[in-house]
């Protein structure tokens, strides 16, 4: 065991783990945070992905220890009571079915916005390809991302 | 060292009322969790008729009560009690149309309560294709006899004849003269209904009143948003998985084991695998994190 610090949607923590714990239990369990979720466990589904650095990270296979930068987590996404626009596009499109996976899927949209501000079809294809789901609603992940892509306004505005 | 812990009572009041006392706190044995469900024992108006009781511990998972169905609150708003979870499909917010369209109440006055072994009445398993053909059958018919109850009091407390009201978004009123009104709160709020059902089993589930013919449903019909998707994108939605129980500090599924279902010739699609046994039990361990190494599958697809 050893004292580990961490930087988390802006807050410092200090938590007393094996340095070898996986990321993903040290946010659950330690920081109870409910963003991130065990799926896989393998760093294959995408359901524990954080943000560090702007790139979606698979927190179930990363040693807490490793970690040296702001972690983001989906909690983390709102500013200011507001939800990030990606967010207010999941539920405008309606893009989750049971929901389990969203966390990957709108961190890792929210990693591609981010450096790829006016993505194609395509693009958004390729970079969600590694966030896997199973109830078949990728149109709608691909409609919500489109639609902060265009600025579209919230459902509900300008009415 | 690992434990079997009562089921479900435990985990539901762990599932409900989780807050963010951390394992810590539990492994101290102070994680005395929280139950509440928002129907509450919220005082209310005197109840106009004899039937009435002062409110207390309900719902019950009796399928033959109304009260078990249905709780008018004292703001005039309304929690429905169903024996259905919702996989993500939309059936919950299916749900609360169907009822709210038989009650007579606005939707955002409403909230629903889904899959609680004890608090909501039991119907079974949850699927997809069922639930709004046979499952929410029960729930149109209670929803419609609460109504019928309503109107009755409503009769009694403005003193006419029950044909000769209208009800609308949880008020009932003189057909004849609107102002002459009574709310659904001031007739039951945070009271019981205290009213018997009828029918074999809870597919059956009736009352003494008719639901409405389909053209005159209003909710039913409205693209509504799902209710629980805000709370699955911003992380505050609890799952099962953020269940936690007093004393645990990790918990983690065991003994499972796989096998291929035999496929037909006719499937053209990889065989899934399913498990063959499903042992589930609840670790408290003072190392999580070589307790979930040890009990993770290995060399195994899930499905």
């Amino acid at each position: 065991m050893s004292l580990v610090k961490l930087q988390v949607n802006g807050a410092t923590h200090e938590v007393d783990v094996d340095p070898s714990t996986p990321l993903l239990y040290v946010l659950r369990n330690d920081l109870d945070l409910r963003g991130p979720r065990f799926g896989c466990g393998v760093g294959q589904c995408s359901a524990c992905t954080v943000l560090i650095d702007g790139k979606a990270v698979r927190s179930c296979i990363t040693p807490v220890a490793a970690v040296r930068s702001e972690i983001t987590t989906l909690e983390g996404l709102a500013t200011d009571g507001n939800l990030h626009p990606l967010q207010q596009a999941w539920i405008d499109e309606q893009a989750a079915q049971c929901g389990y996976c969203q966390n990957g899927q709108i961190l890792t949209a929210k990693a591609l916005l981010d450096r790829n501000p006016k993505p194609s079809d395509a693009e958004i294809r390729e970079a969600m390809d590694g966030a896997l789901r199973r109830c078949m609603t990728y149109f709608r992940v691909q409609a919500a991302i489109k639609r902060v892509v265009s600025g579209a306004p919230a459902a509900g505005e300008g009415k | 060292m690992s434990g079997r812990v009562r089921l479900p009572k435990a985990v539901e009041a762990a599932i409900v009322g989780l807050d963010r006392s951390s394992r810590r706190s539990f492994l101290k044995g102070s994680g005395a969790l929280v139950f509440f469900l928002g129907a509450g024992s919220l005082p209310g108006a005197d109840a106009p008729a004899d039937r009435l009781v002062a409110a207390g511990p309900w719902p019950d998972p009796d399928f033959l009560q109304l009260d078990t169905w249905i709780v008018v609150h004292p703001d005039n708003t309304a929690t429905f009690y169903v024996g259905k979870t919702d996989g993500g499909q939309g059936t919950g917010t299916a749900f609360r149309q169907l009822m709210c369209d038989e009650l007579d109440i606005a939707y955002d006055s409403t909230r629903l309560v889904m899959g609680c072994t004890d608090t909501t009445p039991d119907q079974g398993g949850s699927g997809g294709s069922d639930a709004i053909e046979r499952d929410g059958w029960p729930m149109r018919r209670v929803a419609a006899e609460a109504r019928r109850v309503l109107l009755e009091l409503g009769g009694q407390h403005l003193g006419v004849a029950v044909d000769l009201l209208a009800v609308s978004n949880a008020t009932i009123a003189l057909k004849s003269d609107p102002s002459r009104k009574v709310t659904f709160a001031e007739l039951v709020g945070g009271k019981r209904f205290n009213v018997k059902l009828s029918g074999r089993n809870v597919d059956a589930t009736t009352g003494q009143a008719a639901v409405k013919p389909v053209n005159e449903l209003r909710v039913v019909g409205q693209p509504l948003q799902r209710y629980y998707i805000p709370g699955k994108v911003d992380g505050s939605q609890k799952w099962a998985v953020d269940m936690k129980l007093p004393g645990m500090v990790h918990a983690a599924m065991w003994g499972l084991r796989w096998r291929a279902q035999p496929c037909s010739a006719s499937m053209s699609l990889p065989c899934p695998m399913y498990p063959a046994s499903f042992a589930w039990s609840v670790a408290a361990t003072t190392s999580p994190w070589s307790a979930s190494a040890r009990s993770r599958p290995s060399g195994q697809r899930s499905n």
